[in-house]
């Protein structure tokens, strides 16, 4: 019996089947994509790590390669790691340059990997190589050369595989990087970083006290001698300094500790009448000199420098010097000291640890060949300077009292150039002391891989109005089947068969169909998942920024999938039933009863059309005031985005209720017209209408708010703050290029007046921006004064700042909205953990967000508060621009700062490919949200004819009556499309309120892109409904 | 004068590769004022004739008159040109003012109450029904006795009283001709008898045409000319003079 109901209903069985598959489909795939960005984004963690399971990084300083010899780093390889870039075409491609000594590569010769090898015109070509120059001495320090970059000229010889680890990379990403790898030795010599590395690699998990162990602080250049101690990067550490410090004292016969700190003043003078100077003279501050001990303004004079300045002791001389305090903005400072002793040059020249070695400077013939970025007028240097130059090179010619002078000279990386003390110091230096850390990035990979972007929940709900449509497709031809075979259920029941068992038969009749189209569900929810991994990687490669994802089968998720999607089925289907059998009989609630004119009339109700009671009316208007209210509200304070989605939701339930009661209270007047038989017919299936209503209005509302909610870049304004131009420098920029001298000195005079530079302090961590699917814990931080963020809608004088100047001492960063909520899943007022300088692990409050924008990503953190974290990290790396002829100065700068690796885009570019990635997931949504559309679209159309079957005999009278053919139609056409254009508005109308927030944002083109779209629903709607009613009129049997 | 006058008419339905030829060359002349009722067997082609009547259906060959204006052949009905259009409409209004039909299962339109359904065929021409159709919609209630059931919904109606509704919508337009398809079949005697009488009050009163199929003997004896049909053909059963005829 079951097998022939089902055959002879075949025909709603189909769109059932359909249904089914859809739905199933939807839900597995939509899993099934979850598990697969995930299981990708894993691989990659596989595939940029290798083996590797700890990293040891010395920071900005470097490790001697000696380290690797130690027994614990057995399995481990040493990498000289540095930022580069190279050219293509007329594009600077920013590369990671990996020193080793893994492949057999020899000086000269480079390998590439993947992505690199496809963007070069052809491998075994040549490759010119630009690097950042990084010797010895911070960059970021007054003594060091002016060379900025350097070039190595290399042969790529091929590609390194991803499984020989061609993709390495410590961010964590899913990006592939751009990678270069050469021989270690040639870039050490290339960089004179010979011996040196800045990257350990092990297969190993080695513990913190594993290393401290082997370490040693020879191993970073750190000397100690019984009697002294030096440092390669001539700065030692504050760190060191005052761990070594606090438990001697600095002076004195018994155990001491002094420190020096040696310095290239601008001149000493005498103060008398008689005008005596030195030039650029070596100058060492000290605290004691051979048990004399220099207080205050005290100075010690070789007796070189006395003969020169006709100077005695007891005399005054004045000494001037560079100072610094940011972007190298030198200004000068000039004090007074008194000769305390003048003593011969020769026990300067003895003592080693009176002099420092400035790159640059130190390693030079004359003096006139010092390559500093000191502005040094060489016109100012005699023959007397060149004569001591080439005797006694950096031999100081004054010794100053370090208590004098320690604060004008220290910088972000020391506080001296050396330590003196009179037996080693009981006291141990850790890797930390000498920015040397461990890292173990495989478990912090995986967690950023599996608790990155949720694909299953993201593709779920993009899917959900396909998955809601299917619902209706196989609930409408279910409720049309029982309808006509509802003489058989009343059959049924004349012949004695219970209403349970009625149900169990239908139910069994038509789960069996479910159950067996539900395993196609399955099969095309892999052909689905398949399909959108492709897509994603290709149409859509603009949601992800990836090379694509690989598909990753869990049975389990097929099985939930399936499950799920066959619970959902079972659920409507028994819904279906339990209406149908049970409102197949007759039902006394259905029954009113009024008494007229002495007798009683007994009214029923039709089609469930609801109560009498005024409470649907009242709480329509109710809604629709608070609606209004809402928005108003929204609108002159709060701004909130969901709030504007809400208020939309709730102007499609306020039209959903005013049609409820308008379709329950209408008045039977003496006067009949055309009007009032259109809404009785209407009332007549106000289920079915309704049903139509809130399918279509919430399918258009969501489509609609989606699609004009795209961003539009005539409206950039505020994303980029006005500034024309990003700039992004793999060469950290020392000056402040507002500074006409500045822009004078790097050949920028050229640039129109009203060029303006936003410098940003940047330290990098992890990408948080939306082009990484990876969850981010540390986003790369921005530094920047805070008023200049104002035109990028970060107040600081708003709200998130007050909260800000409640955190009392603590560090405060700002986070674009979208990274915080999607990359971070952090909200305001949470704390981040960051690393500074020294290794420390330091608290951070969110204090705030700002619109997404041009720094979308990067945290933003007061300049301040930025250097009290970093303070080594000095140079300007992003930059923003704005001009009056913004093209010409983008050209200039890149001309000008060649050497700096600049990477020079029109914010506009960068703002559009950040809302590339919003826009991708905007054009999935409308795809499948318009797909869900017209499934919708498609089971209303089933409606439609339920209701034009029901009215077959309606038709036929309207016919015998004398109405025409074209007015049957035209009251048909009324009564099927009022409603769902009412939809169709309402839905329009409650998106056009979801999206008030940005209505300025959505450009002309996408507002007539909708209306066009608009105006295709209506008329897709008028002329499906239109040929129904012409096959319902020409065939009314 | 001839209201209704029908030469020849052959109507054929097909079935598959089987043909039924339902009328065959059947031929009637009703005069104006008449009560004619036609009896049959089920499937002798009562209904069909009662729909070519009602111009409803066309019939395959012969000549309808109604007032002596033939009825558009079906080339014209389908609209096809610019003057079918104009037939479609003529015909719409033919049916409208000058037919009104009362079927056996009544053919009440549930969404509407007792009222909407009796002004119902006077929308077919214009958007609202007028203050003079209102009133005689309420003499018409009158008339049939069922006045205090006008806000009724029709589904809580008696057969008899839907019965009489269903008299009432046919004659809202005031049509001279009232075609009724086995109107007592539902209906128990007593309450086939009062509609009967109903159909013979319309007729005298209201100087309506009235022609009735019934397989019922009993009730074609209330008309005053009785056919019989069959094998497609009409047969006088019986005549008998009115005091209209005589008048």
């Amino acid at each position: 019996m079951t097998s022939h109901s089902q055959k002879y209903y075949r025909r709603f069985y189909r769109l059932v089947v359909l249904a089914v598959i859809l739905m199933i489909a939807v839900l597995t795939g939509s899993l099934l994509l979850g598990d697969s960005v995930r299981g990708t984004l894993v691989q990659r963690v596989g595939e940029r790590l290798g083996k590797t399971e700890t990293v040891i990084t010395s920071g900005t300083g470097f490790m001697d390669e000696a380290l690797l010899d130690q027994p614990l780093l057995n399995h481990a390889r040493g990498y000289l790691l540095m930022n580069g870039y190279v050219s293509v075409g007329e594009k600077l491609l920013p590369v990671y340059v990996w020193g080793t000594d893994a492949d057999t590569l020899q000086a000269g010769e480079a390998l590439v990997n993947e992505p690199l090898g496809s963007k070069l015109s052809s491998l075994n070509s040549q490759l010119i190589l630009h690097l950042p120059s990084h010797n010895m001495v911070p960059s970021g320090s007054l003594f060091v050369t002016k060379s900025y970059a350097t070039q190595m000229r290399l042969h790529v010889v091929g590609v390194k595989s991803v499984e020989d680890g061609g993709n390495m990379l410590l961010r964590n990403e899913q990006t592939l990087p751009l990678n270069v790898f050469v021989n270690r030795r040639h870039l050490a010599e290339t960089m004179e970083l010979e011996g040196k590395i800045n990257l350990v690699l092990s297969d190993d998990m080695i513990s913190d006290g594993q290393f401290a162990a082997v370490w040693n602080p020879e191993l970073s250049g750190i000397h100690i001698t019984d009697s002294s101690l030096t440092y390669d990067r001539v700065f030692l550490p504050h760190t060191v300094v005052d761990k070594l410090t606090p438990p001697y004292p600095s002076r004195g016969k018994g155990k001491y500790v002094q420190t020096y700190f040696a310095y290239l003043v601008n001149e000493i003078s005498t103060l008398n009448s008689q005008l005596s100077t030195i030039n650029y003279p070596f100058v060492t501050a000290v605290s004691e000199w051979q048990g004399e001990p220099l207080d205050g303004q005290e100075m010690i004079l070789s007796d070189y420098a006395a003969k020169r300045l006709h100077v005695l002791e007891g005399d005054s001389v004045s000494m001037s010097y560079f100072i610094t305090e940011n972007l190298k903005n030198l200004d000068t400072r000039e004090q007074t000291f008194v000769v305390k002793r003048i003593v011969p040059l020769a026990s300067f020249r003895n003592d080693s640890l009176l002099v420092a070695d400035f790159p640059g400077l130190t390693h030079v013939e004359k003096c006139t060949d010092w390559d500093s970025d000191l502005p040094i007028d060489m016109n100012r240097i005699e023959k007397e300077d060149e004569d001591y130059w080439y005797a006694y090179r950096q031999t100081p010619k004054a010794l100053v009292s370090y208590e004098a002078v320690a604060g004008d000279w220290s910088n972000a990386f020391g506080c001296a150039t050396a330590m003196r003390f009179t037996s080693r110091p009981d006291v141990s230096l850790l890797p930390g002391d000498a920015e040397v850390q461990l890292v173990h990035p495989r478990a912090q990979g995986l967690q950023g891989a599996t608790g990155g972007v949720d694909f299953a929940g993201l593709f779920l709900s993009l899917g959900f109005f396909i998955i809601l449509s299917s619902v209706l497709l196989m609930k409408n031809p279910l409720v049309e089947m029982f309808n006509l075979r509802s003489g058989e259920l009343q059959l049924y029941r004349q012949l004695g068969f219970g209403d349970r068992r009625i149900k169990r038969m239908l139910f069994r009749e038509v789960f069996g169909i479910i159950f067996l189209a539900s395993p196609l569900g399955v099969i095309a929810g892999l052909v689905y998942s398949g399909l959108t991994l492709w897509l994603l990687g290709n149409v859509w490669s603009g949601a992800t920024h990836t090379e694509g994802f690989s598909l990753h089968i869990r049975p389990l998720t097929l099985l939930a999938g399936w499950l799920v999607g066959l619970l959902v089925c079972t659920f409507v289907l028994w819904r279906v039933i339990r209406l149908r059998v049970n409102g197949s009989g007759f039902k006394m609630s259905d029954v009113r009863c009024k008494m007229e004119d002495g007798r009683a009339h007994l009214r029923f109700g039709v089609n469930g059309s609801g109560s009498g009671s005024k409470l649907p009316l009242y709480s329509s208007f109710f809604i629709f005031l608070l609606t209004l209210g809402l928005i108003v509200f929204n609108f002159v304070s709060l701004h909130s985005i969901a709030l504007f989605v809400i208020c939309g939701l709730l102007w499609i339930l306020t039209w959903g209720l005013f049609l409820r009661n308008s379709l329950q209270k209408i008045q039977n007047t003496p006067l009949f017209s055309r009007h009032l038989l259109t809404r009785l017919s209407i009332r007549a299936f106000s289920r079915q209408h309704l049903l139509a209503y809130w399918t279509l209005a919430l399918g258009v509302f969501a489509v609609f708010a989606v699609g004009l909610n795209r961003p539009d870049f005539s409206h950039a304004d505020q994303a980029s703050g006005g500034y024309q131009y990003y700039v992004d420098s793999r060469v950290p920029i020392h000056y402040n290029l507002n500074n006409p001298e500045v822009r004078k000195k790097l050949s920028l005079q050229s640039l129109p007046d009203s060029t303006v530079f936003l410098s940003f302090l940047r330290h990098t961590q992890d990408e948080a921006s939306c082009l990484n699917l990876n969850q981010v814990s540390t986003p790369t931080v921005l530094g920047v004064d805070l008023k200049e963020m104002a035109s990028f809608g970060l107040n600081s004088q708003q709200s998130p700042l007050s909260l800000g100047e409640g955190l009392g001492e603590r560090l405060s960063i700002y986070i674009d909205e979208e990274a915080l909520l999607w990359s971070l899943k952090k909200s305001v007022g949470d704390t981040l953990f960051y690393q500074n300088d020294r290794g420390e692990t330091v608290p951070v409050v969110i204090a705030g967000t700002y619109p997404t924008g041009i720094s979308h990503g990067n945290a933003i953190m007061p300049v301040e508060d930025f250097l009290q974290l970093w303070p080594k990290e000095v140079g300007m790396e992003v930059l923003l621009m704005k001009s009056s002829r913004p093209d010409e100065a983008a050209e200039l700068l890149s001309i000008a700062m060649s050497e700096y690796g600049l990477t020079i885009q029109t914010t506009e570019e960068r703002i559009r490919m950040f809302f590339e990635v919003t826009e991708t997931y905007l054009i999935i949504f409308l795809t499948l949200g318009g797909l869900g559309l017209l499934l919708g679209i498609f089971s209303l159309m089933i409606i439609v004819r339920k209701n034009l079957t029901a009215q077959a005999d309606t038709i036929r009278q309207y016919h015998a009556m004398g109405f025409s053919g074209r007015l049957i139609r035209q009251l048909m056409l009324r009564e099927n499309l009022l409603v769902p254009l009412y939809a169709v508005l309402a839905g329009a109308t409650g998106s056009v309120i979801s999206i008030s927030a940005n209505v300025r944002g959505a450009g002309l083109n996408t507002l007539l892109l909708a209306l066009v779209v608009l105006a295709a629903i209506c008329l897709l709607l008028y002329y499906g409904i239109k040929i129904m009613i012409n096959q319902s009129i020409n065939n009314p049997e | 004068m001839m209201i209704i006058e029908l030469e020849n008419i052959t109507k054929r339905f097909a079935d598959g590769q089987r043909s039924l030829t339902v009328l065959d060359g059947l031929t009637l002349q009703v005069e104006e004022g008449d009560f004619v009722a036609v009896t049959g067997e089920s499937g002798a082609g009562k209904t069909t004739l009662l729909n070519i009547l009602g111009t409803l259906i066309e019939p395959d060959e012969g000549r309808y008159l109604i007032k002596d204006e033939p009825c558009p052949d079906s080339s014209l009905l389908r609209g096809e040109t610019e003057g079918g259009r104009e037939w479609t409409e003529r015909l719409c209004r033919l049916r409208n003012k000058e037919i009104g039909f009362v079927y056996q299962d009544h053919r009440l339109l549930p969404q509407f109450t007792v009222w909407q359904n009796i002004l119902l065929p006077t929308l077919a021409t214009k958007t609202a029904s007028t203050e003079e159709e209102q009133q005689r919609a309420r003499d018409l209630l009158d008339f049939m006795g069922i006045l205090p059931l006008k806000e009724s919904p029709v589904t809580q109606l008696s057969g008899g009283e839907q019965t009489r509704v269903a008299i009432c919508r046919a004659l809202i337009n005031q049509p001279s001709i009232l075609l009724a398809d086995e109107p007592t079949g539902q209906l128990d005697a007593a309450n086939a008898q009062t509609v009967v009488s109903l159909f013979q009050q319309v007729n005298t009163q209201l100087h309506t045409t009235v022609i009735m199929v019934t397989h019922s003997a009993e009730v074609a004896k209330a008309a005053r000319k009785t056919y019989r049909l069959e094998n497609g053909k009409l047969s006088t059963l019986n005549s008998k003079l009115s005091l209209h005829d005589i008048t």
